[in-house]
């Protein structure tokens, strides 16, 4: 079965380009992000895989505009619907990330609000902004209605429904906003559908509980639906499943697969578990310590990995279903990003290095159609 | 021998047979419980009990390694900890190399504790900030009368840290100065300072990068055969398990649901837990992807409200009636690979992908 999009008939939903970003701290700079270059489609599932402190996370922070206070972008642009969200003010990044940008963390039960039921949580995004959400919301219950009514054969019930679809278009001519009231009950109706969208079950339940009466699990859930809820163009998904068990991650990796068809966003997949990204992505974008040093379709990228650090990543890990006797780990440990080492950064730890590669940097170039790199073995 | 092993499966093994065992078993639990109890009302009465551990039997032989698997809240570390005497059984009996070791305490049982040591999962909290490695390496050896002078201890302080693939500059510096690999390989040559027979490693890998769990596997495998070490090797990533052991239980909800060979237990899987943990690992390999494979539904129950009969019926998709009146038997399939289910179901109409 061929999941891979077709990438040329697909729209670029966010574009990163030569993006460089320093972290100012006691100890020194720290180089974190070397010049990424990254693209992303509608409808497609990315991973961005890599060791801890490969820039996976920094990464995604950055195109969030998230980045705390000691960090600086150096250059670079972040390109989301033509615009580069590094230069925007403030508020029009908070517009962006209120519309186009969602994230997923690691753990749920630190963004989600102890205090605040799941639904508030929700709807809040919608009841606090009624005056851009409102076409949205009228738009997407008078969705909702032509669906209930395609099932509906109860004649009380089907009069009822056209009943509300003619006050609602009414609204929807009129100029002015809507009440906070309807605009609550519109909202709990979109968050409901969305709750059923993640697969919780009873969302109707849900929408009333705290985040602490939620396992694990559900709470990822919740999450994902609050991020999707405002139809983004870019998902984030930073680790999301690390902190559940494997049974759990399936259920959730499961839902990842069937959401890419669903909706239309972009879904970036950030880990550390090349299985997580064998099993769901479409195209992998492989970091070490700031850059990109191998990206591609999954299946060509697993089957011939170029890139040393690829290689030897692929060699490091223990499978489910293949004994291997002995496992071949990449020699030494992640280098310091204070003082990186020069020109290609896996040079010290790469059994393949030359006398280039301590002198610059390797480019990542086209190897073959949907086959990055970044290494002078191949070029470049 | 194939009856030995069933006797103390079972937990009803009699003296005159212990004599066989020791030459098999090193460590040995018999029906051991550990029950957390949780205090409420007026007066502080036990009103419920966290059964984290809720009759388990397992042995361990010598020179194997004995995987223990299962998700959070199984129950896989407090088993660790109740084996190692770090915690005490609310019910049941520890064997070490023959010898009931369940009442020790003092002087007796510090002889055991010299035998049998543990890494920890996280090498950032397991080494002391202000002990320097030489101090973290010699303390144990002072501690149980290994080296007979300061300089023997060193000595053997210098062998260890090379053997565990540092330097002997390593000796003078802090836990701060080192990245998670080689803490845990510190972590690994403080348990090793006293020449135990028996290491628990709970999850002794979690917290490392790929690159760097695959040396610390290596070393560890290299170790074991060098000094002839039994392992537990608590982990809840199978690829780990699959790759480090000789043998696996699986645990659910305190019970261990499933005992055999590694391979066994990877390749002919008989109960419907251990069959869902293991096709809910995400394969490395894009080309074996499990596009409608079913996944298992919900999560685990909490440990103070067991369900009735078989514990994991809740989320079974083969469960019956009977699972929920009856306690299910515990079953040898094939020699040494046990099941505690009702029924042998056959995994192979659900499609897998290993």
């Amino acid at each position: 079965m061929n999941s891979t999009p077709q990438l040329t008939k697909k729209n670029v939903a966010l574009e990163v380009r030569n993006l460089r970003v320093v972290f100012h701290t006691y100890a020194g700079v720290v180089k974190a992000i070397d010049g990424v270059n990254l693209t992303v489609h509608s409808k497609e599932l990315l991973g961005l895989v890599g060791e801890s402190g490969s820039g996976k996370s920094v990464t995604a922070l950055a195109i969030a505009g998230l980045l705390p206070e000691n960090a600086e972008v150096l250059e670079g642009e972040v390109l989301l619907r033509g615009k580069d969200l590094l230069k925007q003010s403030k508020k029009e990044l908070r517009m962006a990330r209120l519309t186009d940008i969602a994230l997923v963390f690691q753990d749920p039960m630190t963004y989600l609000n102890p205090v605040m039921t799941i639904g508030t949580q929700i709807t809040e995004i919608f009841t606090g902004n009624l005056k851009i959400y409102k076409d949205e919301l009228i738009q997407s219950r008078l969705d909702q209605i032509e669906n209930e009514l395609r099932q509906e054969t109860d004649p009380k019930k089907i009069s009822k429904l056209n009943e509300e679809k003619t006050k609602l278009e009414i609204k929807k001519q009129n100029s002015s906003g809507i009440s906070k009231k309807e605009g609550k009950r519109l909202a709990k109706l979109l968050a409901i559908e969305y709750l059923k969208l993640v697969k919780l079950p009873e969302p109707e339940r849900v929408f009333k509980m705290y985040p602490f009466e939620l396992s694990g699990g559900m709470r990822q859930r919740a999450m994902i639906a609050m991020a999707l809820v405002r139809r983004p163009a870019v998902l984030l998904a930073d680790e999301i499943t690390t902190a559940l068990d494997v049974t759990v991650q399936a259920q959730i990796l499961k839902l990842i697969k069937e959401l890419r068809d669903k909706v239309d966003a972009a879904i970036i997949l950030i880990t550390h578990d090349l299985g997580i990204v064998a099993e769901t992505c479409d195209r992998v974008a492989v970091m070490y310590a700031g850059n990109i040093v191998e990206e591609g379709d999954v299946i060509e990228i697993f089957k011939n990995p170029l890139h040393p650090y690829t290689v030897g990543l692929f060699g490091a890990v223990p499978r489910p279903d293949i004994e291997k006797e002995n496992l071949e780990p990449v020699p030494g440990s992640v280098p310091d990003l204070i003082n990186p080492p020069s020109g290609c950064r896996f040079h010290p730890r790469c059994p393949k290095a030359f006398e280039r590669c301590p002198k610059s940097k390797p480019p990542l170039i086209e190897y073959k159609p949907g086959h990055k790199v970044a290494c002078f073995l191949y070029g470049g | 021998m194939l009856s030995i092993r069933r006797l103390n499966f079972l937990g009803t093994i009699t003296d005159s047979t212990l004599g066989e065992l020791e030459s098999i078993n090193l460590v040995e639990a018999r029906n051991v419980f550990k029950w957390f109890p949780i205090k409420g009302g007026l007066f502080g009465r036990t009103i419920a009990n966290v059964r984290a551990v809720d009759g388990v039997s397992i042995s361990i032989r010598k020179g194997e390694t004995m995987g223990l698997v299962g998700e959070s809240g199984s129950g896989k570390t407090t088993l660790g900890r109740t084996i190692m005497r770090l915690i005490d059984p609310t019910k049941g009996e520890i064997f070490f190399d023959g010898v009931n070791i369940t009442r020790l305490s003092g002087r007796s049982l510090k002889r055991y504790r010299r035998r049998m040591q543990m890494v920890f999962q996280d090498p950032y909290a397991s080494l002391d900030p202000r002990q320097t490695v030489r101090s973290a390496l010699t303390e144990p050896m002072k501690i149980h009368h290994i080296a007979s002078s300061k300089k023997e201890a060193d000595e053997a302080a210098a062998k260890l840290i090379e053997t565990v693939g540092l330097n002997q500059d390593h000796l003078e510096r802090f836990p701060h100065e080192f990245s998670g690999g080689q803490r845990q390989r510190i972590a690994i040559a403080r348990a090793l300072a006293v020449n135990p027979e028996f290491v628990l490693l709970d999850e002794p890998t979690s917290s490392l990068d790929v690159s760097v769990q695959a040396q610390i596997l290596n070393l560890l495998k290299q170790l074991q055969r060098r000094f002839n070490l039994t392992y537990l090797f608590i982990s809840h990533n199978l690829s780990v398990i699959r790759h480090m052991c000789d043998r696996v239980a699986v645990m659910y909800l305190g019970r261990i649901v499933e005992i055999g060979n590694m391979k066994a237990i990877y390749e002919s899987p008989k109960h419907p837990y251990t069959f869902a943990l293991l096709s809910a690992v995400p394969n490395p390999d894009p080309t074996k992807r499990k596009e409608h494979e079913p996944v298992l539904e919900g999560e685990v129950p909490s440990p103070i409200d067991i369900p009735s009969g078989c514990r994991f019926r809740t989320r079974c998709p083969y469960n019956t009636e009977k699972c929920a009146r009856e306690f299910p038997p515990l079953v040898e399939i094939e020699p040494g690979h046990w099941v505690e289910c009702h029924y042998d179901i056959d995994f192979s109409s659900a499609r897998r992908s290993f």
